[in-house]
C-alpha cells in the first residue's frame, strides 16, 4: 500500500537518488531525536554544557529515587513516589471513566435512532476543538459548587469531560465497523440492548477500547493545567505540577537532577509508546477521520 | 434513567412511545450528556454571564456588580489589544503553516521510503505529542538556553550564527519550533492514511506518462488529499487559537511587552495570574467569551465545509 | 450464540438486572475515585474529627528564596510555645504548615484566591503586604486590630513605621513577618582596577547617602569600566532580571509617587515615569551598560555571572547575600572582600538616595475557625529570637526594635551594615487595583528595554492605559 508514491523499480542496483528521501527525513527529524537523546544522556552526568557532559558518568541525578532527603531542590516538595502513585491513579481513573462513558455514548450514536442524535454528533465534533481551557474560572465555580475543588475526583471529571468528544467520536467509529449480524442475532433472541452491548459488541471492539484507554491514560498522565489550577494544595498533587514548581526554581537549576526527574516522568509514556505505537497512531489518525 | 422511563410510562398514557423508544438511548447517552452539560455548556453560560460583571479578587465571587459591556469596551479600547490580536494571528498562521507543510512533507517522505523506516519516523514524530508538556517544554527551554548550556547554539555555530539566548532573542522562532513539532504529527498521520488510500493506478499511469516525483506530488497527490488538508487547516487553527499551555510553560508571553502573548494566554493571565494581587475575572471572562464566539464560528464553518449531514447519516463516516 | 436463546421474558428480567448491575458498578467506580481523594477533604479547614481540645491550624508560607524556610519553621516553633500557654485550658494546637521553595508568586496567589473562594483557605497565609488590599476587599482575610489590642504586649516592639504598610484605610490586616532593603551592590575589586583608592571604595555608601555620588556617576563609572575592558561590554549594571518591586526605586528617585495619602487612591506622576523609563532605556540602548534582551534571563545565569565578578554594579535584595553563599557557594569572606552595597543613588547630585522594602506579612483568613488562636500563633512567632533566626538565615532585616539587641542578630555583620537603609526606604501601595497598576508599569518597562517604544511613548501610553483601567481610582499629577 505504502508503495504507491515510490519510484518504479529500477533495473540496476540502488541509485543515489533513492537515498535522498531518507536523508531529508532524517534531517527533518533530527531535532526531535536530539532532544530526547539529550534528555536521556544528560540524566547520567552532573551537568551538561551543550552536548558535552561536565564530569563523568554518574547515577547521582537519580538519587531522588533512593535518597530524596539529600536533594536540596526537593526539600520542600512532596516525595516523588507518592506523587507517581497519584499521577497513576489520576491517569488510570480518567482512562476508565472515559472508556466507560464514551463507549456507551459511542454505541448509542452508532446504533440507536433517538431525537437529538444529530445535534449531539455535531456538538461532539464542535467540542472537539473547543477552547475549554480558557473557561477555567467557570469550571472552578462549578467544582466549587459540587464541593469538588482540590479533590482528585473533581479533576478526573473535568479531564474526562475534556477527553469525551474525542473518545465518543472514536468509539462511534469502532462500533460503526462492527457488523450488525451478531448483534442482530442477540437482539432477535431477546437480549436487552444493554446486555447485547456489554456481552456481544464490547468484546468485538476490544482493540479499540485498548487503544482509546491507552490514549486517555497517556493524556491523563501528561495533564498539567487541570491539576495545576484545580488541585493545587491537595496531598494528591501530580508529577507535572511539582516538576513545574522545580523548574520555576530558576536559582537551583540543577540540570542533571531535572533531566533525571523529567526522564523518570516521561519514561512510562515512552514504554507505552514502544509497545503500542501502531495502535496509538491508528487512533490518532482515526480520531479526526471518524 | 430507565427507572424514570418506566414510571413515566405508567403515569402518562398519552405519550408512552417516546419514553419507551428512547429509554435505552437515554441510558446510554446519559453520563456523556451530563458531563457535556456540566463541563461545557454551563461554563460557557457562566463565562458569558461573568463577562458582564466586575468580578475580581477584590470583589470575590459574592461582592460583584453587573457592569454591562464595560469589560468589552475596555478590551476594544485597551492599548495592548491590537498587539495581542496580531500575535495571535501570527502564532496561528506560523505554527499552522509549519504543521501542515512539515506534516505533509513527512507524510510524503515516509510513504516514499521502506515501510519499517517510514513507521519509525512517524513514530518519532508522534513523541512530542504524547510527552508531558512540562517535560517537552523543559527540553526546548534548555536547548535554547544561553551559552554555554544550550545545544541550539552548537548546531548553528558552524554557520556563523553568534551564540545567544534563543528564547529571549528570537522568541517567535522558539515558539514556532516548540509548537510546530508538537502539531505536525496530526497532519502527518491524517495525510499518511489519505495518501495510502489513493489508488495506485493513478501513480502508475502518471509515471508511464513520464511524470517526475514532484509533478506526481503536485498534480496527483495534493489535489486528491485536499479535503484532509483543509480539514487539518481548520481543525488545527481552532486548536491553536485555544491553546496556550506550551507558551505558558516557556516564554509565558514575554519577553518584553506581551511579545509572545496570545489571546487565550491573555485571558488566562488576566483571570488567573497576577504578580501583585488582583485577578480580573470578569475581564478575563470577556476575553474568553470572545474566543468562544470565534471558536463557534470556525467550527460552524468546519461542519459546513465537511458536509456534516453526510458525516452523520452514513453508518460509517469518512472524510475524503 | 446459545446464550441468547432465551425467552423474551427472561431477557426483560435480564435487562432489569443488567441495568441495575450497571448502575451499581458505575456508582462503585465513582465512589472508588471519590474515596481515593477523601483524606484531603478532611485535612482542610481544620476542626472536625480531631480529639476534643485539639485545634487544627493550617498555614501557607512561601520563599520563594530557599533560605527563607524559617517563615514556616518559626510558626512551628511558635506552636510549641503556644501549646505550653494553652496547657492549662486543655487546648492543643496542631499546626500543618507548608513552605514553598522556588515557586512563583503568581501561582501561589492564584492558589490562595481559589482556595479562599472554595472556603478551603488555610488559617494563616504569608504573602506580600500589598496583597491585603484585594484580599481584604474580597473578605478573604480579617481585620486584626481588636486581637492586636488584646495581645498588644506581644507586638509592642514592632518597628512603628512598618505598621503603615500593614494598614488599609486605617485598619490593620496583617502582622509583619520580615522586611528587607534592595541595595545596589558593587564590585570592590573591579573599582580598584579602575584606580579607585580603598578609602574611596569603602566610602561609596557614604557618598551615596550624602548625594555626592548620583545615578549619573554610576552610569559613567560603568561606561568607563567597559571602555577600559575591566568588564565585558554591557556588563556595567545588571538590574533584576525578572518582575519585581525593585524597579520602583528609580521611579521614586525621580520624584514619583504611588499613592495619595489622604484618599488612598493610586497616583501616577508622568514626568517621573518618563525619567524612570529613560534610566532603563539609556542603560540598554544609549550607554549600553546593561545587555539587550535582559529581562527574562534565568536567575541561575544572572547569579552565576554576578558572583563570578563579571559585573560592576548590580541590584538585588538583601536576601541574595545569603543566597549567594548557600546556593552559589561563595564563601562569606569572599563576598566581604569583593562586594560592597549601597542605597540606590539619587537621580541628581545633592538629591536623596532610595531603596524599596517589601515586608512580607502574616494574615489571618476569614475561613479560619480559630482566628484568635491563629493570631496568638503569629504573636508567638513574632519574637526577637525567632525573627532574628529568620533574619540571619535569609538576610532579611529586623521587624522588631528588640532584634537589634538580640545576640543572634548582632553577630550578623551584614544585617547591621544594611539596617540604616530602612531610613531611606519606600513601600509599594496597599490598593485593591495595585496589581493592574504594576502590570502596566512593568509591561512598558520591558517594552522600553526591548526598544519597542521610547520612554516618552511608554509613559504616555501607561498613563492612558491606566486611566482606562482604573478610572477614578487613579490620580495623575
Amino acid at each position: 500500500m505504502a508503495a504507491i508514491a515510490r519510484p518504479l523499480p529500477r533495473s540496476g542496483g540502488v541509485s543515489w537518488t533513492s537515498a535522498i528521501p531518507y536523508a531529508v527525513l532524517l534531517l527533518f527529524t533530527l531535532p526531535i531525536l536530539i532532544l530526547y537523546g539529550w534528555l536521556i544522556y544528560g540524566s547520567f552526568f552532573p551537568s551538561m554544557q551543550g552536548l558535552r557532559p561536565v564530569g563523568g558518568f554518574t547515577l547521582e541525578n537519580w538519587r531522588f529515587l533512593w535518597a530524596p532527603e539529600t536533594v536540596e531542590a526537593l526539600r520542600f516538595k512532596p516525595p516523588i513516589i507518592p506523587l507517581t502513585i497519584n499521577t497513576f491513579i489520576f491517569a488510570l481513573s480518567t482512562a476508565l471513566v472515559v472508556l466507560l462513558i464514551s463507549s456507551m455514548a459511542g454505541y448509542a450514536l452508532s446504533r440507536i435512532r433517538f431525537p437529538g442524535r444529530r445535534t449531539f454528533l455535531g456538538g461532539v465534533l464542535l467540542l472537539h476543538s473547543f477552547p475549554s481551557v480558557t473557561l477555567l474560572i467557570a469550571t472552578f465555580i462549578i467544582l466549587r459548587q459540587l464541593r469538588l475543588y482540590d479533590q482528585l475526583v473533581g479533576v478526573i471529571l473535568v479531564k474526562t469531560a475534556f477527553e469525551l468528544p474525542f473518545g465518543v467520536w472514536i468509539m462511534k467509529g469502532f462500533f460503526d465497523n462492527v457488523s450488525w449480524d451478531l448483534e442482530m442475532a442477540a437482539l432477535v433472541d431477546g437480549a436487552s440492548r444493554l446486555r447485547t452491548w456489554w456481552q456481544v459488541v464490547m468484546p468485538l471492539v476490544k482493540p479499540g477500547l485498548l487503544a482509546l484507554g491507552l490514549l486517555a491514560f497517556v493524556s491523563g498522565w501528561n495533564e498539567f493545567l487541570l491539576p495545576f489550577v484545580f488541585m493545587p494544595s491537595g496531598t494528591q498533587q501530580t508529577l507535572s505540577v511539582v516538576l513545574r514548581a522545580i523548574l520555576n526554581e530558576g536559582r537551583f537549576v540543577d540540570y542533571g537532577l531535572l533531566t533525571a526527574v523529567g526522564l523518570y516522568y516521561v519514561a512510562p509514556i515512552l514504554l507505552v509508546f514502544f509497545f503500542a505505537q501502531d495502535r496509538l497512531m491508528k487512533v490518532y489518525a482515526g480520531g479526526v477521520k471518524g | 434513567m430507565a427507572r424514570t422511563g418506566t414510571l413515566q410510562l405508567e403515569r402518562e398514557e398519552q405519550a408512552p412511545s417516546w419514553w419507551r423508544t428512547n429509554a435505552t438511548a437515554m441510558l446510554f447517552m446519559g453520563p456523556a450528556a451530563i458531563l457535556v452539560i456540566v463541563f461545557f455548556f454551563v461554563p460557557v453560560l457562566l463565562t458569558l454571564g461573568m463577562s458582564f460583571t466586575d468580578i475580581a479578587t477584590a470583589t470575590g465571587l459574592s461582592g460583584w456588580q453587573w457592569i454591562g459591556t464595560a469589560n468589552y469596551e475596555q478590551i476594544f479600547r485597551g492599548s495592548f489589544t491590537g498587539l495581542i490580536v496580531r500575535n495571535t494571528v501570527i502564532y496561528v498562521l506560523l505554527v499552522l503553516t509549519f504543521n501542515v507543510l512539515v506534516g505533509l512533507g513527512v507524510a510524503l517522505l515516509t510513504v516514499h521510503v521502506r515501510d519499517q523506516v517510514g513507521g519509525f519516523f512517524r513514530a518519532v514524530w508522534l513523541l512530542p505529542r504524547i510527552s508531558p508538556s512540562v517535560v517537552y517544554a523543559l527540553m526546548w527551554t534548555w536547548a535554547a538556553a544561553p551559552p554555554p548550556f544550550g545545544i541550539i547554539n552548537e548546531f548553528v555555530a558552524p554557520f556563523g550564527v553568534a551564540p545567544r539566548f534563543w528564547m529571549n532573542t528570537d522568541p517567535w522562532m522558539f515558539i514556532l519550533f516548540l509548537n510546530g513539532f508538537v502539531g505536525a504529527s496530526l497532519g502527518m498521520l491524517i495525510f499518511t492514511s489519505a495518501i495510502e488510500s489513493i489508488p495506485e493506478d493513478l501513480f502508475r499511469a502518471a509515471r508511464v506518462d513520464g511524470a517526475n516525483a514532484w509533478q506526481i506530488v503536485r498534480r496527483i497527490t495534493v489535489p486528491l488529499i485536499r479535503w484532509p488538508i483543509l480539514f487539518v487547516l481548520v481543525y488545527q487553527s481552532m486548536s491553536l487559537l485555544a491553546s496556550y499551555e506550551y507558551i505558558l510553560l516557556t516564554t509565558n508571553g514575554g519577553p518584553g511587552l506581551y511579545i509572545t502573548e496570545v489571546w487565550s494566554l491573555w485571558a488566562f493571565h488576566t483571570a488567573l495570574q497576577s504578580y501583585a494581587g488582583n485577578l480580573e475575572i470578569g475581564l478575563g471572562a470577556a476575553m474568553a467569551a470572545i474566543l468562544v464566539l470565534v471558536g463557534v464560528a470556525v467550527s460552524a464553518f468546519l461542519l459546513r465545509a465537511f458536509r456534516f449531514n453526510d458525516l452523520v447519516s452514513e453508518p460509517r463516516v469518512e472524510i475524503t | 450464540m446459545d446464550k441468547y436463546t432465551l425467552s423474551g421474558r427472561v431477557a426483560r428480567e435480564g435487562l432489569r438486572l443488567s441495568r441495575r448491575r450497571f448502575l451499581v458498578s458505575t456508582g462503585a467506580l465513582v465512589a472508588a475515585t471519590a474515596c481515593s481523594t477523601a483524606p484531603t477533604g478532611q485535612q482542610q479547614g481544620g476542626g472536625q474529627a480531631a480529639p476534643a481540645g485539639t485545634v487544627k491550624l493550617a498555614a501557607w508560607t512561601i520563599g520563594p528564596d530557599a533560605p527563607s524556610y524559617y517563615r514556616r519553621d518559626n510558626l512551628v516553633a511558635a506552636a510549641a510555645t503556644l501549646n505550653k500557654e494553652l496547657e492549662k485550658d486543655g487546648t492543643k494546637v496542631e499546626l500543618e504548615a507548608t513552605f514553598e521553595s522556588g515557586g512563583s508568586w503568581d501561582d501561589y496567589k492564584q492558589k490562595f484566591v481559589l482556595a479562599a473562594e472554595a472556603k478551603q483557605a488555610p488559617d494563616i497565609v504569608v504573602a506580600g503586604h500589598e496583597d491585603m488590599a484585594p484580599w481584604a476587599a474580597a473578605g478573604y482575610i480579617v481585620e486584626l486590630d481588636p486581637l492586636i489590642k488584646k495581645y498588644d504586649s506581644k507586638f509592642k516592639d514592632v518597628i512603628p513605621t512598618l505598621w503603615d504598610a500593614m494598614k488599609l484605610k486605617d485598619k490593620t490586616y496583617a502582622i509583619p513577618q520580615d522586611t528587607e532593603a534592595r541595595p545596589l551592590y558593587y564590585r570592590k575589586d573591579l573599582l580598584a582596577k579602575l584606580g579607585w583608592s580603598k578609602d574611596k571604595i569603602d566610602g561609596l555608601p557614604d557618598a551615596v547617602k550624602k548625594g555626592d555620588f548620583a545615578w549619573s556617576d554610576v552610569v559613567s563609572t560603568a561606561k568607563e569600566a567597559i571602555a577600559k575592558g575591566i568588564v565585558d561590554p554591557a556588563s556595567g549594571w545588571y538590574h533584576r532580571p525578572s518582575r519585581g518591586h525593585d524597579f520602583y526605586s528609580w521611579y521614586y528617585a525621580n520624584g514619583g509617587e504611588m499613592q495619595d495619602k489622604a484618599s488612598g487612591k493610586l497616583v501616577l506622576v508622568p514626568s517621573a515615569l518618563e525619567k524612570f523609563y529613560q534610566v532603563h532605556y539609556a542603560a540598554v540602548k544609549v550607554d549600553k551598560i546593561t545587555p539587550e534582551q535582559f529581562m527574562g534571563l534565568p536567575g541561575k545565569q544572572w547569579n552565576e555571572t554576578v558572583t563570578a565578578g563579571k559585573v560592576l554594579f548590580y541590584n538585588a535584595g538583601t536576601w541574595t547575600w545569603k543566597d549567594w553563599q548557600s546556593t552559589y557557594k561563595v564563601p562569606e569572606q569572599a563576598l566581604w572582600d569583593n562586594v560592597g552595597f549601597t542605597l540606590v543613588p539619587a537621580a541628581q547630585r545633592g538629591g536623596k538616595p532610595f531603596t524599596l522594602s517589601h515586608p512580607l506579612v502574616y494574615m489571618v483568613t476569614a475561613s479560619s475557625k480559630s482566628q484568635e488562636l491563629a493570631l496568638r500563633l503569629i504573636a508567638n512567632a513574632t519574637t526577637p529570637e525567632l525573627n532574628s533566626q529568620h533574619s540571619v538565615t535569609s538576610a532579611h532585616l529586623a521587624i522588631l526594635t528588640t532584634q537589634e539587641k538580640d545576640p543572634t542578630y548582632q553577630k550578623d555583620k551584614f544585617l547591621l551594615a544594611t539596617s540604616y537603609m530602612l531610613g531611606y526606604t519606600t513601600f509599594i501601595p496597599n490598593h485593591p487595583k495595585y496589581g493592574a497598576y504594576d502590570e502596566v508599569l512593568f509591561r512598558f518597562l520591558t517594552a522600553v528595554e526591548q526598544g519597542q517604544v521610547t520612554p516618552k511613548q511608554a509613559a504616555d501610553s501607561a498613563v492612558s492605559e491606566l486611566r482606562t483601567q482604573l478610572r477614578d481610582e487613579l490620580i495623575v499629577r
